[in-house]
């Protein structure tokens, strides 16, 4: 089943072409990697994806459905884009809290589970400012999965993690997998991509080429 | 990292009681005669200034400093809820629509909330002529304050409005400032509330004549003693209501359309 459909998608922000004419099919169940240098057009297209911004030209669906004003995002979706940012104030489990209340959906095991996945205490009371970068990071990547989503978009998703907390992301992403989430993460670093994803795209001044 | 405020209810009651606060010292400390006053007249003396009414001017930066808290916790809260950053959150919203409707009924919640703090402020400077009886002459001087509850919470939702849209469609940075700018743009339909809240204090000789108050002092006979008396609006108060609910509905529909179109990039 293609679960993300892109057809001749084009985007251009101050009359510059940032996505030209991409034509993607992203099956259920696949783990895509998307490699490209710094500005290459990596994080637009998968704000593409995640609706964050709406097409110059072109479609997109996601599990068969366009995405519109009135349904821009797609309904069961984690995402790490950017620099994420927290209520410094709060614990990590605070954090998750907020978030997991907008959609109410999910109850506090759950979020305990997702921090515990990632190798963060859901009891400890540190504040958020405290948290190094990969702390933050896991944080991030415990916000994405904890709601079980059907689609992860992953944007540099392994900044910031040592040796060990790559390892720890990349079984969590095989675990959501095997769940049936079709995950979708962009990073400069080849290697990170090549160690989980079981398909690639290389992406160059906004023009997208499949490899083989 | 950027601080976020807390998208919650959280917030509004701490900007009431900010709001709180802030209407019981202007009402208690005795500004006219302080010497922040003292100094704001050599100041504006020391400027060629001298020949404006320093009194109105203090009014109007008062009414800056009145009005402070709801711009502060408005531009907090709608960066935290619009800006691109907080994807996390935006993609956690079921549609747009939806999402644009409950930002709205949040900044009726905060300017009505801003409003309550004023009032029972207010309410307890009045105490003192509040437990000597109402009289007829003290209910003629409520309805005569009817239209601060239209005026004050209506013209703090359209500023709300204001920030809402210049943070959709400004950079980041320059909303604070541009936000300002709306505010001294509309300080003369804004600031109408605040002459409202001057003519407050007068009416209550008791609670006048135990505090200082800002501003000039009448006496209690301009009211009407009659519960029939035609309320008195002051100033071009249709021409206001009117204005701020034009305001508050074209900027409603912008934001609306703004919101179809709006990358968050």
């Amino acid at each position: 089943m293609n679960y993300v459909e892109l057809e001749n998608y084009r985007k251009e922000i101050q009359r510059n072409t940032v996505l030209n004419k991409i034509n993607m099919v992203i099956e259920q169940g696949q783990i895509v990697g998307l490699f490209g240098r710094n500005a290459s057009g990596k994080t637009m297209l998968l704000r593409a994806i995640s609706g964050l911004i709406r097409p110059t030209s072109g479609t997109i669906k996601v599990k068969g459905e366009n995405l519109t004003y009135l349904h821009p995002f797609p309904q069961s979706m984690g995402i790490i884009i950017d620099t994420v940012s927290f209520w410094p104030q709060y614990s990590a489990f605070a954090c998750l809290k907020i978030l997991a209340s907008i959609k109410n959906t999910i109850d506090d095991d759950k979020i305990r589970n997702a921090l515990q996945r990632v190798e963060l205490n859901p009891d400890d009371k540190m504040p958020v400012r405290k948290f190094s970068m990969g702390m933050r990071q896991r944080l991030a990547i415990a916000q994405a999965i904890m709601e079980e989503p059907e689609l992860l978009i992953l944007d540099e998703p392994t900044n910031s993690l040592d040796t060990q907390s790559r390892s720890i992301f990349r079984n969590i992403m095989m675990e959501e997998n095997k769940r049936g989430t079709t995950i979708i993460m962009a990073s400069h670093i080849r290697e990170d991509l090549e160690l989980c994803c079981n398909s690639f795209y290389s992406i160059e001044f906004g023009n997208i080429t499949q490899e083989k | 990292m950027r601080k976020v405020e807390l998208p919650s209810k959280r917030n509004i009651g701490i900007l009431a009681a900010i709001q709180f606060l802030l209407t019981i010292s202007f009402l208690f400390f005795p500004l006219m005669h302080s010497p922040f006053s003292r100094t704001i007249t050599v100041a504006f003396s020391l400027f060629g200034l001298s020949d404006l009414q320093e009194s109105n001017i203090l009014q109007d930066l008062l009414f800056i400093v009145f009005r402070l808290p709801l711009l502060l916790f408005g531009a907090g809260y709608l960066r935290s809820r619009f800006s691109s950053s907080e994807a996390m959150i935006l993609t956690r919203q079921i549609s747009m629509r939806l999402y644009f409707f409950k930002n709205i009924r949040r900044l009726c919640m905060m300017s009505l909330c801003d409003f309550a703090a004023i009032v029972i402020a207010l309410g307890i400077f009045l105490s003192p002529d509040l437990c000597n009886g109402v009289g007829p002459q003290d209910i003629g001087w409520l309805r005569q304050m009817m239209p601060l509850i239209i005026f004050y919470p209506l013209s703090g939702f359209v500023i709300l409005l204001y920030i809402n849209l210049f943070t959709l469609v400004t950079p980041r940075k320059m909303n604070s400032l541009i936000g300002l700018g709306a505010l001294l743009c509309n300080i003369v339909l804004f600031r109408i509330p605040s002459a409202f809240l001057q003519s407050w204090i007068p009416y209550t000789p008791i609670a006048a004549q135990s505090f200082n108050y800002i501003g000039t002092q009448t006496h209690a006979d301009f009211v009407s003693a009659s519960v029939d008396a035609d309320i008195y609006l002051h100033g071009n108060a249709l021409l206001l209501f009117v204005s701020l609910l034009v305001q508050a509905i074209i900027l409603t529909m912008i934001i609306s359309k703004v919101l179809r179109k709006v990358d968050y990039v």
